[in-house]
């Protein structure tokens, strides 16, 4: 699936069957993201197709 | 996984909360919050410290829905690709709400962008003496300043604190300051909200706000306490919570920290001239 990556700025094609799961691959521990599936956000039980497009946002920001 | 209040889908999780309840939840919080601590009425005249991320964008936002009389002031640093971007954000927000907002900078009042001020020092404590002073001088003649400091800015700097030894400060944290004379008291209306749950707030709400981070932000101790505060959370989700409840139980026990008047600018100072004038002096060569 496509993955957007706000903090670093890329676009990555990667292949997990969960939110959680995509996570793990990224390194991203849950407090530090939000992740949007096909623009609704979603919580991190939810499952991932290959046709999903992802957003994995950054909730930090500013200074 | 299923809404914690009703059968709908959730969107946020811990609490498991769909995009009604969210926003019910946040509001109620901020709602609480005021309640608990007195933090304004509605005579007050609010002044926002507005950056136009999404943690001043959320408090402008309630104060505004709440009925509140609020204005934004927005503190431009000088900090090329970044401040640019979250003002226009501000702007686009002020106008469309009819909030009026005043933007005062380092430029026009310290004589230098922060790019240029900061060379050779760390830029974060350059920045945040100015814009405490810059913030005090021109928030004069509201009742309280609100800012959108939330959870996670609360959890981490009692922790900094702890971290570098800074016992004046030490588990000191507040809601609302204490009256000290010259200084408009702050509020912290976000004080008790998590920082991922005000951005899904801001998600669910449609209010624009692009990502930006502060480009010094990785040179600060503050990204560092910040990582690891996230991984303890990950698997003990109240640690930030009671952080912070700890710091205001023993503040509320503490005397408050006596202020003095700048002998300088008559601004409040904790010694005999303040931070804001003895940095001016070393870094531009003259002082307000």
């Amino acid at each position: 699936m496509r993955v957007m990556i706000e903090r670093s700025d890329e676009v990555r094609e990667l292949e997990a069957a969960s939110v959680a799961e995509l996570l793990r691959v990224l390194g991203f521990a849950a407090e530090e993201v939000l992740v949007v599936r096909n623009g609704l956000l979603v919580t991190e039980d939810e499952s991932l197709s290959p046709a999903d497009e992802v957003r994995v946002l950054s909730v930090i920001s500013g200074g | 996984m299923r809404c914690s209040r009703c059968e709908e889908k959730a969107v946020f999780s811990g609490p498991a909360l769909c995009a009604v309840h969210l926003v019910e939840h946040v509001e109620q919080v901020v709602r609480e919050t005021i309640d608990r601590f007195g933090l304004c009425s509605h005579d007050d005249h609010i002044c926002v410290a507005a950056s136009g991320g999404k943690d001043s964008l959320t408090v402008l936002s309630i104060l505004h829905d709440l009925g509140y009389r609020v204005e934004a002031l927005a503190v431009d640093e000088g900090i090329a690709g970044y401040r640019e971007r979250t003002l226009a954000d501000l702007r686009s927000f002020c106008q469309t709400q009819g909030i009026p907002l005043r933007v005062v900078s380092f430029v026009a009042e310290v004589g230098k962008p922060l790019d240029e001020l900061a060379q050779g020092r760390h830029p974060c404590s350059v920045c945040g003496v100015f814009r405490r002073y810059l913030l005090n001088a021109h928030a004069r003649g509201y009742d309280v300043v609100a800012t959108g400091h939330n959870l996670d800015d609360e959890a981490q700097s009692v922790l900094m604190n702890i971290i570098k030894a800074n016992h004046g400060m030490l588990l000191r944290s507040h809601v609302r300051t204490p009256p000290a004379p010259g200084f408009t008291p702050r509020i912290k209306p976000l004080f008790f909200l998590p920082e991922r749950m005000i951005l899904a707030y801001t998600l669910v709400k449609g209010l624009q706000v692009g990502y930006v981070e502060c480009p010094h932000v990785p040179l600060a101790l503050r990204a560092k306490v910040r990582d690891e505060l996230n991984r303890y959370a990950s698997v003990d989700q109240g640690i930030k919570r009671e952080l912070v409840e700890a710091a205001l139980h023993v503040a509320a026990a503490r005397p408050p920290v006596l202020l003095q008047v700048c002998a300088v600018c008559g601004e409040p100072a904790a010694g005999s001239v303040c931070r804001a004038c003895v940095l001016r002096q070393e870094l531009v060569g003259d002082a307000p």
